[in-house]
């Protein structure tokens, strides 16, 4: 050590060669190609101030392929803490522009810190993805590196929420990781997320497909449903994140925190009482339902664009944050299929381990039939959402608009399978099946015996509805807890809630469940 | 980055505000920084001592729009928190290019309400199809043109048959 | 003097009365529609009755029902305030067959006055000089014929009409006919009589109006004018006394013609004669309002006279207390209608509730309020909120306090014309006396809008500011048990996390 060496001046410089990652030039056109850099993305994600960078003078200790006359601090990945709306939280933000964002053995330990400090301390991992993949040159050593995210990944699974943003490519073996977290958010035209490449693809199976057909943002969210939110902009996929963290708690022993409370819990909502169509055939949409009972009418959707017939999402009521499943009646009638199933069931099982209470909203005229379903393994598809609902322990409120029937009536979080509150509208109908199908089995010999079978049909079918399209036989078995007026939904559910706030259940001792997969 | 966007009119500017201590900020406004006393006096009425100069704010809020009475005069100024989204853009925009409207399960048309060539809107409904008892309108997921019409009122479909194709 | 009084009228003129009378020792009985049960006038009077639905044909112009509540409420007299049956002759002469007191003139003062073309008349015959103009036109050729005589420009207006409604100016003898049409209809549905007038358009006149008074034993005074020339579509907006720009001889010459002409109809009670002032001072008797009218608060400033309390005394037999002698213009005083208006959107009446009422004060200021915090503004009726005075020892004194006095009024809930006031205070122009009737339409609403802003960067700091403090208030709370309130943190995954270490040896 020379009497020359400033150490203060010796820290800047160094300080200032991390940020600047591979140089200036691979800054700029990340920018051109409209993207941010990797800190960027972390200043806008974490409250002003708030990020803490770790490791940031971390290199990789690879010495093949010349790989030592390269030598960048950070490695290809930012990693570090803040605090988002006042919380604690850890990301990580691969940076593009070093390596390509390839991961190697540094960079995977890096990662790794973070997620263990993000365990041990209970709060929420982000995770911000835009990396070329493996790095080659560290060979198994790249493999080995994303075994020990995939195993946090499970390890963390349920005890800290993960969320992943795709802001740029993600293949491979990588696209793993954010396979296992709790929500995955892309960003449309520049990130693309597949195991398999369009080159690959080509060569093997000789399909001709562009990397956005396959893995871009619009093809997991309405096709795959690998994602569940896909964001115009990165921008607004950052927000979305800080957004979406608002309803979760920072961990499996909390409660998700209280929003405020200026909306009046116990507001009436009259339209409800005229907006659901009389005429049973006739569709509406569920979120119009939904809305007016949630504070300020926000609800955040989850998978928006994938199994429309079913809605998920978040909202609050009286500042509680609540978990929501719907059947949407205006798309494929409300059945509950494959797709459907899968959607909610696991969005269930991420409001359970969270804590987090759950509304659902019944109108089902039961499981979609057809060839496709039963081979496509609706058997097992379906019960997974039942499944779901039996093992969840948090508050469940369930609402039946309109019609909730068989099997459909048991999976929809019922009374049967330890729905706590079961409210139904006046007009509510709980049947096996609808009246027309009942009658055609119950008066077979009947009908086939009558002189004008269609009008002898209509007629019992009427009868049929006229005694049992109504709520009150399951009211008068104790199935339905209470049959409300629209207007007073709201209140409904909010005093329910409250009341359930302490609520404890539990389920047999094991190591886990066998869910149907 | 700035914490606010500030929008007047047609012009915008970046604030940033940090607490100091008790009714205490730091104000910038487009890099000119001031700092603030501020205190509520009445229900909504802000009395701000800023670098000394004194002076008095009636205001209401709509969302994040602020309408501040101040000397007299009116000021309309939304205050938009960077990191808080802007209203949910809803996705209806998704999709792009020839989009292919397939029967989503077996059913009867009930009826159809456009015409080829007609030029239709995301969103617009194209057809009614009857199944499992109800009557599901099946809607144009782009803006675009009908291209194609595969059926007409009273025909029964399958799964995955092509219904409507939208250019 | 009355043992009790009703006032057939509505808002900030109904106050009015009821303070006047308060301070006579008389009993005050009021009407109200159903929109008015909680408005102000009804809050302050001893007696109140309701004649029904909102609407005012419905209710307020209703002259029998008013009548049936003066005979149950033993009420003496009846003072119609303005607008609504202050000018409507019959129901004067319905109050006299009842027995009651109408405290304004004799009907046939009314009828006279009230009839326009007539009042012209009167006025020419009495040697008070008049506008050139027509009798009530006729069709087609007979028209453009009268029209011609008296020379263009002209303005078409309604013989029965008043307060400035459905007149239309004809520049060129082409445009007569069409025009004629329009107002003729306009007059029939505002009115109830087609009858349409024209009159010689006096170019940058002003409108300059003298208040007289008059007793039942024949002394007649003018308590000088009032210059009312800054006017929106014809519908004054703000008054000043004294007129910045007549003379003191003009003055005196005014005077004595609007004495002149309530002489000419024997009347009695409080009452303006208005007249249009060119530019070299030549005035022209316009019309005589036989009423109180919405502005007499400036002359009351710069006179010391109540002239509420002497209508009262004057209907109750009482002579005028002082002599034209005795009356001395002292200071200058200004008045500002504040409406329920919004100067952004063409002056829109802007009905709802007030959610924020702060009037000023301080010296010199004078506000004559109708409505209240939290009342909620009816759309039925004209949207005047108050009348805001201030008085200074000149002009530009008054001026001041006026400005003054505008910053201090605060109005929440709903818009008003404030801010257009401010930018009228402001004006050169006007600062400087040197405008005329069209002002505000030709050269005022014209100005830049910006340049009236001068606290924008104040509302950019504030903004700022208060959104800061809407988030520190609506913050996400922890909502656990013995949630740890600082900094967020997790005692729920601290405290099972100690509890699972220490277990273990336990």
């Amino acid at each position: 050590m020379t009497s020359e060496w400033d150490p203060i001046a010796e820290l800047d410089r160094r300080t200032e060669e991390a940020l600047l990652g591979e140089g200036r030039e691979r800054l700029d056109k990340q920018h051109q190609a409209g993207k941010m850099t990797a800190r960027e993305r972390l200043a806008l994600l974490m409250d002003e101030g708030t990020l803490t960078e770790l490791d940031r003078f971390v290199t990789h200790r690879c010495r093949d392929f010349g790989m030592g006359e390269r030598l960048v601090p950070g490695d290809g990945v930012v990693t570090g803490y803040g605090r988002i709306n006042g919380r604690l939280t850890f990301a990580f933000s691969q940076d593009f522009t070093v390596f390509g964002g390839s991961l190697g053995e540094a960079y995977a330990r890096k990662v790794c810190k973070v997620m263990d400090l993000a365990q041990k301390n209970g709060a929420p991992m982000i995770g911000l993805n835009d990396s070329g993949g493996a790095r080659i040159q560290e060979g198994v050593m790249s493999l080995a590196g994303y075994a020990d995210i995939f195993l946090r990944n499970v390890l963390v699974s349920g005890v800290i929420p993960q969320i992943s943003a795709i802001m740029g490519p993600c293949a491979g073996g990588a696209v793993y990781s954010p396979a296992m977290t709790d929500f995955i958010l892309m960003v449309k035209n520049t990130s693309s997320l597949f195991v398999t490449g369009p080159d690959v693809i080509r060569a093997v199976t000789h399909e001709e497909v562009t990397k956005e057909e396959l893995g871009g943002a619009l093809t997991h969210s309405t096709r795959s449903g690998v994602s569940h939110f896909a964001a115009d902009s990165e921008e607004e996929c950052l927000l979305l994140i800080r957004e979406l963290l608002t309803y979760m708690p920072q961990n499996n022993l909390e409660d998700a925190p209280l929003g405020p409370t200026d909306d009046d819990p116990l507001r009436e909502a009259k339209e409800l009482d005229t907006l659901i169509p009389a005429n049973p055939n006739q569709p509406y949409d569920m979120r119009d339902v939904i809305r007016p009972i949630l504070d300020h009418g926000v609800l955040l959707e989850v998978q928006e664009h994938y199994a429309q017939n079913i809605v998920v999402g978040f909202g609050r009521v009286g500042g509680r944050s609540v978990g929501i499943v719907g059947n949407q009646p205006m798309v494929l009638a409300g059945v509950l299929d494959i797709d459907a199933s899968v959607k909610a069931a696991r969005f269930v099982r991420f409001c359970d381990c969270f804590n987090i209470p759950l509304l659902t909203f019944v109108d089902v005229p039961g499981f979609l039939p057809g060839v496709d379903q039963e081979l496509g393994g609706i058997i097992r598809q379906g019960s997974k959402l039942l499944y779901a609902f039996c093992e969840a322990t948090v508050p469940k409120i369930t609402l039946i608009t309109r019609k909730a029937y068989g099997g459909a009536y048991d999976v929809m979080s019922s009374k049967h399978i330890r729905g706590d509150m079961n409210f139904a509208y006046p007009w509510a109908e709980i049947a096996v099946m609808g009246p027309e199908g009942a009658v055609n089995i119950i008066f077979r010999k009947e009908l086939a015996g009558a002189a004008d079978a269609q009008a002898e049909r209509t007629r019992l079918a009427d009868e049929y509805r006229e005694r049992f399209a109504n709520p009150y036989s399951a009211a008068g078995l104790g199935y339905v807890d209470e049959v409300i007026l629209p207007r007073r939904t709201r209140q409904k559910i909010f005093t329910a809630l409250e009341m359930l706030k302490d609520k404890r259940d539990t389920n047999p001792q094991k190591k886990h469940g066998n869910i149907p997969l | 980055m700035p914490q606010y966007i500030l929008t007047r009119g047609t012009d915008e500017w970046t604030a940033d505000v940090a607490p100091l201590g008790e009714d205490l900020y730091a104000v910038t406004v487009d890099g000119r920084a001031v700092t603030v006393d501020a205190r509520i006096v009445e229900e909504s009425v802000c009395s701000f001592i800023v670098d000394g100069s004194c002076y008095e704010v009636h205001f209401s809020r709509d969302r994040d729009v602020y309408t501040l009475l101040i000397g007299g005069e009116h000021y309309q100024v939304a205050a938009r928190n960077r990191r808080v989204r802007a209203a949910y853009s809803a996705g209806a925009r998704l999709l792009t290019g020839r989009q292919v409207i397939q029967a989503p399960m077996p059913g009867r048309v009930v009826r159809v309400l456009v015409d080829s060539g007609a030029a239709v809107k995301a969103g617009d409904p194209l057809l009614v199809l009857e199944a499992m008892k109800m009557e599901n309108r099946l809607r144009s997921p782009v803006d675009g043109v009908i291209a194609e019409l595969e059926v007409v009122a009273g025909q029964v479909v399958a799964t995955g048959d092509k219904l409507v194709v939208v250019e | 003097m009355f043992k009790k009084v009703l006032v057939a009228n509505r808002g900030e003129i109904t106050v009015r009365i009821i303070r006047a009378c308060r301070e006579l020792d008389i009993p005050v009985v009021v009407v109200y529609s159903d929109a008015d049960r909680t408005a102000l006038h009804v809050r302050y009077a001893d007696e109140a009755y309701s004649i029904g639905p909102a609407p005012s044909v419905e209710s307020y112009l209703v002259a029998e029902k008013i009548l049936e509540v003066a005979k149950k409420s033993g009420a003496e007299a009846v003072h119609p305030g303005y607008g609504f049956l202050s000018e409507n002759y019959r129901f004067a002469r319905m109050c006299a067959e009842a027995g009651l007191t109408f405290i304004g003139p004799s009907p046939e003062a009314m009828e006279s006055m009230g009839d326009k073309v007539a009042a012209r008349g009167v006025m020419a015959a009495a040697g008070v000089p008049i506008v050139p103009g027509t009798a009530p036109l006729t069709e087609g050729g007979a028209a453009a014929a009268a029209v011609a005589e008296i020379g263009y420009p002209v303005m078409l207006k309604p013989s029965a009409g008043g307060g400035g409604k459905g007149m239309q100016v004809v520049e060129r003898p082409e445009e007569l006919l069409e025009a004629l049409d329009a107002t003729r209809a306009l007059a029939l549905s505002a009115f109830g009589d087609g009858a349409v007038y024209a009159e010689r358009y006096v170019t940058k006149p002003r409108h300059v109006e003298i208040q007289v008074l008059a007793d039942h034993y024949g002394n007649i005074v003018h308590l000088f004018e009032r210059e009312c020339s800054i006017q929106r579509r014809h519908q004054k907006v703000i008054e000043e006394a004294p007129s910045p720009f007549i003379s003191a001889s003009t003055r005196q010459a005014m005077g004595e013609a609007a004495v002149q002409a309530a002489r000419s109809v024997h009347y009695a009670g409080a009452g303006t004669v208005e007249f249009l002032v060119d530019a070299d001072e030549r005035f022209y008797f316009l019309e005589m309002n036989t009423r109180l009218q919405v502005e007499h608060a400036v002359t009351e400033l710069v006179t010391g006279v109540d002239l509420v309390k002497m209508q009262l005394q004057v209907a109750a037999g009482e002579p005028l207390p002082f002599t034209q002698d005795d009356l001395r213009l002292s200071g200058a005083a200004i008045e500002c209608r504040i409406y329920a208006e919004d100067p952004d959107r063409d002056f829109m009446p802007s009905p709802g509730r007030i959610t924020v009422l702060r009037a000023p004060g301080g010296p010199g200021v004078r506000d004559d309020v109708g409505v209240y915090e939290g009342f909620e503004v009816p759309l039925y009726y004209d949207p005047l909120l108050s009348k805001l005075s201030a008085w200074g020892r000149d002009r530009d004194e008054a001026i001041g306090r006026m400005r003054r006095a505008l910053s201090e009024y605060v109005v929440e809930g709903i818009k008003t014309n404030i801010p257009f006031h401010q930018r009228v205070l402001r004006h050169p122009d006007f600062l400087a006396g040197e405008f005329d009737t069209s002002f505000i339409d030709d050269r005022f609403l014209a100005v830049d809008r910006e340049s009236a802003c001068p606290d924008a960067e104040r509302a950019l700091v504030a903004s700022a500011v208060l959104a800061y403090m809407e988030e520190e208030a609506k913050a996400l709370r922890t909502a656990g048990v013995g949630g740890d309130e600082s900094g967020g943190g997790s005692f729920a995954w601290r405290s099972a996390g100690r509890r699972a270490v220490v277990r273990r040896w336990g």
